[in-house]
């Protein structure tokens, strides 16, 4: 276990529930026989869009990306903060600036020192407008640089999940010199990580090699990590019961199958991504709260996980899952199965003969399903729905571009509540179609995001996710599970609370 | 020599018409294909730019990839990056098309050629056993099995062999690829299972057309002749017969190469190997509109030479010289 400095460790007494191991900073492998020459085959659902983190626009690309790319901050395998490429952080009094205290004798690819100056670059970057950061950023008014082991973050008010965001894509640290040339930064990575890519089919294969003198020890033990994308989920299993990969993530439906391969352990998890049904408030019926308060209380989230999931994952009692450091009390009334009350409600709401509406969902078997299981729980209040299944790639956008009532879909977990709260439900969010806000969110979340103390933060947060869904801005149904199954020869794996795994300290016994 | 002067003779012609017809050809497949710009709902910027994009940043993605031009001046742009082998850059991978189509060539080439060897191996002695056997039982064995082979999806089949084959008996490789620069036998062996699985429709479409072909041409006058002047059956089949019998297969084998190339986007799937099937059915699936049409167009352009090849081949071969 690497030893945490003494801010780093008060930012974990202040924000964390537990501060320990994982994916973090530190490395997992406790075996003495890890083969250092080894190399980890890994086969994953997708590739990388593009190395440029801050101007991609895929925040998926995030998963390859951290194989090469190291933030100011990491995180641990329960979502919490740890520290990377800053040692440690402190919020001045007044919650008016963010100070990060910087990780010395590191080196970028080109030799230019880590300094504070290049953090500057970087950010300053990672805020443009163009960035697919920018919004993560959005708290950061301005960056200074203090002294080459410090930069001060001005903020424009309080701001305490900006130290989550920072372990996502904005906190990436590229050789400054690279951001001249950004055609070739897309196609290969150039910044301080554990890994340089030796070798790569976009879309296809990533093989990257181990970084010489990489300055967290305990987090490489690799000398390679060879990624290969495999969409098929038999495949994936195929694969790993061939020998061909020695660790694959597995979707909720192949968790079982993929127990049943001998020579491998299969670690599951409920992560913090979730399948919703969103309703867009300018469309159909939905104009009315009771309307929307109603599809909460329709819809019976434990059978959709056993029909849906397999039984993996958990149902919805908010919107984060039961282990989460954001309690769901004050909202799990709000979504009790109850199709009396939803009946009641919509007859308050003048319709006592149901309505129809259209909802878009991604077509991939567990939505598919899911949303048939969910058509079902409707009807039986007397709600029609449409299902009109996408690919992937369309349905977000077509949602938001108007072409449906309402969507069923996934949203991926972030690195802190308050990016996922304010993506999908502040007024001007892209992602909020309907840009109507629940009354007293903005003041919720701020509130919430000026508190340091995990427990009391996580209450707060609570109180904000209430406004949401005593507005019935969302129907939050069920939690993914992620299995990994890795092979015995795998050690020091522990399944992250996110769904992406980075393999920090991942080892293979010789 | 003669012989070969009259062959050339009326093939050469028989290309310059062909590749002729390739200018229009094309011509239309390239406007087909940049429709798709049009034809394929939803905005393609607003999907580049991601569900969390404002409305300046799409619209700079829709400027940076000249989306805002007039449609006409796209398509001449489209046109003019074609003639100098241009084929745009992926949306989703910031890679040009060409590249990455290039660089999963020899993988779908190295599968499709596995595949029709077999398909030629077991199709061709298949096929001339039950037309020398017609109405008996090896001719009834081969019908029925090829009927077996047309009717089961590759995608059934290749997952039986992935799983018997590849992980119960653990013979082969259930997944991947290896170049062939990693040993020949390595190359092979990863594409054994796969290749058996995309050429057995094949295979049995070749049985199948020349058992016809063969039984047809064995009835005929010289075949008669030629065994009545004394010579060996197994010799009046391969030397004689089967040369004749063999035209409509060489068709057959023209088309399958087309059938084959489609056929790669399932096999490539269920045997994790990144090909241009595999590439094609991601570039569909991320709505990648410049990988789909530079796919499109790749696509017909080998079939077309596969076409064309089929009727050389057929110029040569024919006698009469009634390829067309």
């Amino acid at each position: 276990m690497k030893r945490i400095p003494t801010l780093a460790a008060a930012a974990c007494l202040v924000l964390l529930s537990a501060c320990g191991g994982g994916d973090g900073g530190s490395g997992g492998a406790d075996s003495g026989d890890v083969d250092t020459s080894a190399t980890l085959r890994y086969a994953a659902s997708g590739g990388a869009t593009s190395f440029d983190p801050h101007k991609t626009v895929s925040s998926s690309d995030f998963l390859v990306l951290s194989y090469a790319y190291d933030r100011l901050v990491h995180v641990d395998s329960e979502g919490q903060p740890v520290p990377g490429l800053a040692e440690s952080w402190e919020f001045a009094e007044d919650m008016s600036t963010l100070t990060l205290n910087l990780r010395q004798g590191v080196e970028f690819p080109d030799g230019t020192p880590f300094d504070a100056k290049a953090v500057k670059a970087n950010l300053d970057r990672a805020m443009q407008d163009d960035s697919i950061t920018a919004a993560q950023l959005g708290a950061v008014d301005s960056v200074r640089v203090v002294d080459d082991a410090t930069v001060e973050l001005a903020l424009g008010g309080p701001a305490v999940h900006l130290v989550l965001s920072l372990s996502d894509l904005g906190g990436m640290m590229v050789t400054p010199s690279a951001f001249d040339d950004p055609k070739a930064l897309a196609l290969a990575p150039d910044g301080i990580g554990r890994f340089t890519l030796a070798d790569s089919q976009p879309g296809a294969r990533y093989q990257f090699e181990a970084t010489e003198n990489y300055w967290d020890e305990d987090g490489l033990k690799l000398a390679g990590f060879d990624l290969q994308v495999i969409t098929d989920p038999q495949t994936v299993l195929n694969g790993v019961g061939s020998d061909q990969f020695d660790c694959a993530l597995v979707s909720p439906a192949m968790i079982d199958p993929a127990s049943q391969i001998p020579g491998t352990n299969v670690e599951t998890r409920t992560v913090l991504t979730q399948t919703v049904l969103f309703p867009n408030q300018t469309k159909s019926e939905f104009g009315d709260v009771r309307v929307r308060q109603a599809l909460n209380h329709a819809i019976d989230r434990e059978a959709v996980l056993e029909g849906a999931q397999e039984g993996h994952g958990e149902a919805s009692t908010g919107l984060f899952p039961s282990d989460y450091f954001v309690p769901n009390d004050a909202v799990s009334d709000l979504m009790a199965y109850d199709p009396d009350r939803a009946k009641e409600l919509l007859a308050e709401a003048g319709l006592e003969d149901g309505f129809s509406f259209t909802a878009i969902t991604l077509t991939i078997p567990q939505f598919v399903t899911t949303a048939e299981i969910i058509k079902e729980q409707l009807a039986a209040v007397g709600i029609e729905m449409t299902i009109k299944a996408l690919p992937p790639a369309d349905a977000g956008v077509s949602f938001l571009n108007g072409d449906s009532d309402a969507v069923i879909s996934g949203w991926t977990g972030r690195p802190d509540p308050s990016m996922l709260l304010t993506n999908y439900f502040a007024e001007d969010a892209p992602q909020n179609v309907s840009h109507v806000e629940p009354e007293g969110f903005t003041d919720a979340l701020a509130a919430a995001n000026a508190e340091e103390d995990t427990e009391t933060r996580g209450e707060l947060l609570d109180a904000a996710q209430l406004t949401v869904l005593e507005h019935g801005a969302v129907v939050p149904i069920t939690f993914n599970s992620v299995g990994t199954v890795c092979s015995e020869d795998v050690v020091g794996y522990e399944a992250p609370l996110i769904g992406n795994s980075e393999f920090r300290g991942v080892g293979i016994t010789g | 020599m003669g012989t070969a002067s009259a062959a050339t003779a009326r093939v050469l012609p028989l290309v310059g018409r062909r590749l002729l017809l390739l200018i229009p050809l094309m011509g239309i497949v390239t406007l087909a294909t940049f429709s798709l710009v049009f034809l394929i709902p939803g905005d393609p910027a607003h999907r580049i730019a991601g569900e969390g994009a404002s409305p300046e940043q799409i619209a700079a993605v829709r400027a940076n990839l000249g989306l805002d031009r007039p449609a006409y001046e796209q398509f001449f742009s489209f046109v003019g990056g074609l003639l100098q082998g241009d084929l745009g850059t992926s949306y989703t991978f910031s890679t040009p098309v060409l590249d990455m189509i290039l660089t999963r060539m020899p993988v779908t080439v190295s599968l499709t050629a596995v595949a029709m060897v077999f398909a030629l191996l077991i199709g061709i002695p298949a096929g001339v056993l039950a037309g020398r056997r017609a109405g008996r039982w090896q001719d009834r064995v081969v019908t029925v099995s090829s009927t077996v082979g047309l009717a089961t999806p590759n995608f059934v089949l290749g997952l039986l062999l992935a799983l018997v084959i590849g992980i119960n008996l653990a013979w082969l490789p259930a997944t991947g690829y290896a170049p062939m620069s990693e040993g020949l036998w390595t190359w092979l062996r990863h594409l054994l299972l796969p290749g058996i699985a995309l050429g057995v429709v094949a295979a049995a479409e070749i049985a199948r057309q020349l058992r016809a072909s063969l039984s047809d041409v064995l009835r005929q006058d010289y075949v008669r002749t030629a065994v009545a002047k004394g010579m060996l059956p197994r010799t009046v089949v391969w030397k004689h017969a089967l040369k004749n019998a063999l035209m409509p297969v060489i068709t057959v084998i023209g088309i399958q190469v087309g059938y084959l190339l489609g056929g790669t986007a399932v096999v490539e799937t269920v045997f994790g190997i990144k090909g241009l099937g595999d590439f094609a059915v991601q570039s569909v699936l991320a709505g990648d509109l410049p990988a789909i049409q530079g796919m499109v167009v790749f696509a017909v352009a080998i079939t077309v030479l596969a076409s064309l090849v089929v009727d050389i081949t057929y110029g040569y071969l024919n006698p009469r010289g009634e390829a067309h």
